[in-house]
């Protein structure tokens, strides 16, 4: 695959969401990145934005298996990742045979992430890094691609369990989902109301998919341009050489992780366009959904109610793109 | 031919980098250019209050053409703009998304090649070549070039309006003020000794007078910095000791150096020679009676004048006179007069030689007193206040040694019997005090009148030793108007030279006791 080919397909793919998303065109490109770079995806929005119809008709569109998991306080891991169950053969023996959960899919929407216990959150920890399954002592590989899409509501935080930071860490990227704009919100009563729904068709194969995420792996990316994503990194945490805020604010700054992030989905945008070397540019627009979730406020940022976004914006300002250089 | 995948781009990008290395040389050029225009800027600019030179326009205008060529090689030569520095600038000037900067280092790495290696750096040619490196670095005019510019049209102003304007109460003014004074003190002398060039035939000192006087009259008029005031007396007192190097080499006299005893030997020779001039003038007349006693009277003097001078006579005049005397002898007045009057020529030439000697020793030792006092005027550490002011005194007469100021100079006079030569201290009641002793004497008239007759003429000089004692008065400065006005006075009068010469040794004696 070339990365003409893979604009195309990512075009063609980011189109055939559209007939059925209103909007939320950034959001959906960022999905799409995240996907394609092999990470997994935190929508955070409240309810009724189309989170749920978004992950499905990427399914639709990839011709790839969907399963969700709508997470209560009494979800047990054994929910997600499947149990043992005893089985009778035909002369009636009895036999445990591992019963697969939800999470053997190949899209997963795990909805309100965040009503579950730490337990069971934790479950899914594995197979969002290593994409395998571990039960009774027999490991399962999940089949490629394997992407979780993740949604916490922001304002109804009784009776939650907000996410361990070595979860949030395992998102590539965490999306706010914004409310939609009047003209958006009429075309989603327009086709929301008919009797016809739109439907999307297969664009793209589960093998396009995977040529795509491996081509995006061989985008080349200078020095200097790793050296500024380990400077934008360094600068969240709060020390020496950090930025006025994030000294001021943040208690822990970004995982490694938060460079990965940034340097695979800036390789996925570098395809999207037609490029095959990573810039500035692709950095600092996907800075902040790679970044955001990864910051740790002390109690002066949380007191505050200092948005991590303006953190990273505030990091990416002094962080000059030429070491040595003055902005 | 197929052409290389990168070969292009790395001659683009080379390209660039000489482009960038020149402009950044040139910057860096231009800045040691604004830099050093601005030192000196500076440096006239503190003129006005410290005793620094400024340095002229056309010097500084090369020694920043100077410092622009220097720094902008040796930024060429030190520091050139690498490859991969270039290529971020063309990524960066030219949008072009680190396409550039990202090929060069694929092509220049030697780690693994991904598959889209080989796009990278097509993509990133490409789109350079459609572009232009020129585009993309262009040559530009410093900004520091107009700085360059506007620091040489003040240095400009500064040297042509403001040169040697210096704020009152500062070493700069005190030290212009020293120069000033001086040019004023050398001056005066030259007019003196102009003045007396008039009198006496002095040649060579007339011809340097003007030259005295002219350097003085720059040293008041054109407000010169210190370096510049000393370089000009420095020039003109290497004039002076060439001309009297001349004048010692007509004397035929190896001089030997400057001292108190060649002075004095200098001046017995003349003053002898003025006294043989005179004798053999008188001779002259005499030998005009044709009388018998006349030539006898002459036979004798003749006798004297040749006995008593074998040191200070030049072996011509010797000769001369031998030959008058011979002349006389046989009786030929007419011969012996001639042998006379050539020896009179020849002594009177020596003579003149000596007053110029005399003359322009005294414009050297004048000048280089001006030169002292210039070059230890401005702040010199520890130096006093008196010392400065020294430069401030009124010219000598040439020939004439003023006496310097002693340590005690600047307070009052001590308070004493002597009303009249104090002005100015003590109050009137007193002053007045008891009447002095006065002596009973009649008015003696000025004039003696009487018919002017032959008569014998003896002339002998009385040298002895004064009792020494010191002046109840301090020695103090006079203005140089009162020094002109008794030079002129004692030109003007007929008192015989060597009695002036008596009253110049003894103020030249007053001003060593000082």
């Amino acid at each position: 695959m070339t990365p003409e080919e893979f604009a195309k397909v990512f075009d063609r793919l980011r189109r055939e969401i559209q007939k059925v998303i209103v909007g939320h065109q950034e959001l959906l490109d960022q999905v799409l990145v995240a996907l394609l770079a092999g990470g997994h995806v935190l929508l955070e929005g409240v309810p009724g934005l189309g989170k749920t119809l978004l992950v499905k008709t990427l399914a639709q569109a990839l011709d790839l298996r969907y399963g969700r998991i709508q997470f209560t306080p009494d979800l047990m891991p054994a929910d997600i990742i499947g149990t043992n169950v005893v089985m009778q053969d035909a002369t009636g023996r009895r036999y445990f045979q591992f019963e697969r959960g939800p999470v053997f899919t190949q899209i997963l929407l795990a909805d309100e992430i965040n009503r579950a216990t730490p337990k069971t959150q934790s479950a899914l920890l594995e197979a969002m890094q290593e994409h395998t399954v571990t039960a009774a002592g027999a490991a399962f590989t999940l089949e490629e691609p394997f992407f979780v899409m993740a949604t916490q509501n922001p304002i109804e935080m009784e009776g939650t369990y907000p996410l361990p930071e070595a979860q949030l860490d395992r998102f590539l990227f965490k999306l706010k989902v914004e409310f939609p704009q009047v003209p958006e919100l009429m075309e989603i009563i327009d086709r929301t109301t008919r009797p016809d729904m739109p439907q999307a068709t297969v664009v793209a194969s589960r093998d396009e998919v995977l040529q795509m995420m491996r081509l995006a792996r061989e985008v080349e990316v200078a020095t200097h341009v790793r050296a500024f994503v380990a400077r934008v990194v360094e600068a969240t945490h709060p020390r020496p050489g950090a930025s006025t805020m994030a000294r001021r604010y943040v208690r822990y700054g970004c995982s490694p992780r938060g460079a990965q992030a940034m340097i695979l989905s800036a390789k996925v945008r570098a395809l999207m366009a037609g490029r095959a070397n990573v810039s500035f540019g692709d950095l600092k627009a996907l800075a902040a959904p790679s970044l955001r979730h990864r910051l740790v406020m002390n109690f002066e940022g949380e007191a505050e109610g200092i948005d991590s976004d303006a953190i990273v914006a505030n990091v990416l300002e002094e962080t000059p793109e030429l070491e040595g250089a003055k902005r | 031919m197929t052409i290389e995948p990168g070969r292009e781009l790395l001659r683009l990008v080379r390209q660039a980098a000489v482009r960038l290395t020149a402009s950044r040389a040139v910057e860096t050029g231009a800045g040691a250019g604004a830099l050093a225009m601005g030192a000196f800027v500076v440096l006239n600019i503190a003129g006005v209050a410290i005793p620094v030179s400024g340095v002229p326009l056309m010097h500084a205008i090369a020694a920043a053409a100077a410092a622009v060529v220097l720094a902008g090689v040796l930024a060429a030569l030190l520091r050139p703009v690498p490859r991969t520095d270039s290529a971020r600038v063309l990524d960066a000037t030219l949008r072009l998304e680190e396409r550039v900067s990202t090929a060069i280092e694929v092509l220049t790495s030697s780690g693994p090649r991904s598959s889209l290696s080989s796009r990278v750096v097509v993509d990133a040619e490409r789109r350079l070549s459609a572009v232009g490196v020129a585009a993309a670095t262009p040559l530009r005019i410093p900004r520091t070039v107009w700085w360059t510019a506007a620091l040489t049209a003040l240095l400009f102003v500064m040297t042509s309006w403001l040169h040697g304007i210096t704020i009152p109460g500062t070493p700069a003014h005190r030290t212009a003020e020293v120069i000033r004074k001086e040019g004023q003190r050398l001056e005066q002398f030259a007019r003196t000794l102009q003045s007396r060039t008039r009198t006496d035939h002095m040649p060579a000192t007339r011809h340097l007078a003007p030259q005295i006087r002219d350097l003085g009259s720059r040293l008041q008029r054109e407000r010169l910095a210190r370096a510049e005031a000393l370089a000009r007396v420095e020039e003109l007192s290497q004039q002076l000791a060439q001309t009297r190097r001349e004048i010692d080499e007509r004397l035929q006299a190896p001089r030997p150096a400057p001292s108190r005893e060649r002075v004095t030997s200098d001046q017995l020779r003349r003053e002898s020679t003025q006294r043989q001039i005179r004798q053999l003038r008188e001779l002259l007349s005499r030998l005009q009676q044709d009388s018998p006693s006349a030539s006898r009277d002459a036979l004798d003097q003749l006798h004297q004048m040749t006995a008593g001078q074998e040191g200070t006579q030049p072996a011509r005049v010797r000769e001369q006179l031998q030959r008058a005397r011979e002349q006389l002898g046989r009786g030929n007045m007419v011969g012996a007069r001639d042998a006379i009057s050539d020896a009179m020529l020849d002594l009177q030439r020596l003579e003149s030689l000596m007053a110029d000697s005399e003359g322009i020793q005294n414009a050297q030792q004048e000048v280089e007193r001006s030169q002292a006092a210039i070059a230890g005027g401005g702040p010199v550490e520890g130096q006093p206040q008196a010392e400065t002011d020294q430069t401030s005194q009124s010219p000598v007469a040439p020939g004439e040694q003023r006496p310097s100021p002693s340590e005690g100079e600047g307070t009052e006079p001590p308070q004493g019997p002597n009303e009249g030569s104090t002005p100015g201290t003590g109050r009137r009641d007193e002053k007045i005090g008891a009447r002095t002793p006065r002596l009973d004497t009649t008015k003696t008239p000025q004039r003696v009148r009487g018919a002017q007759a032959e008569g014998p003429v003896a002339s002998s000089e009385i040298v002895g030793t004064g009792r020494s004692s010191s002046s109840r008065v301090q020695a103090a400065d006079i203005s140089p108007a009162v020094i002109a006005r008794a030079d002129q006075a004692m030109t003007r009068s007929r008192t015989p030279a060597r009695y002036r010469g008596i009253v110049r040794r003894y103020f030249q004696r007053l001003a060593k006791l000082r």
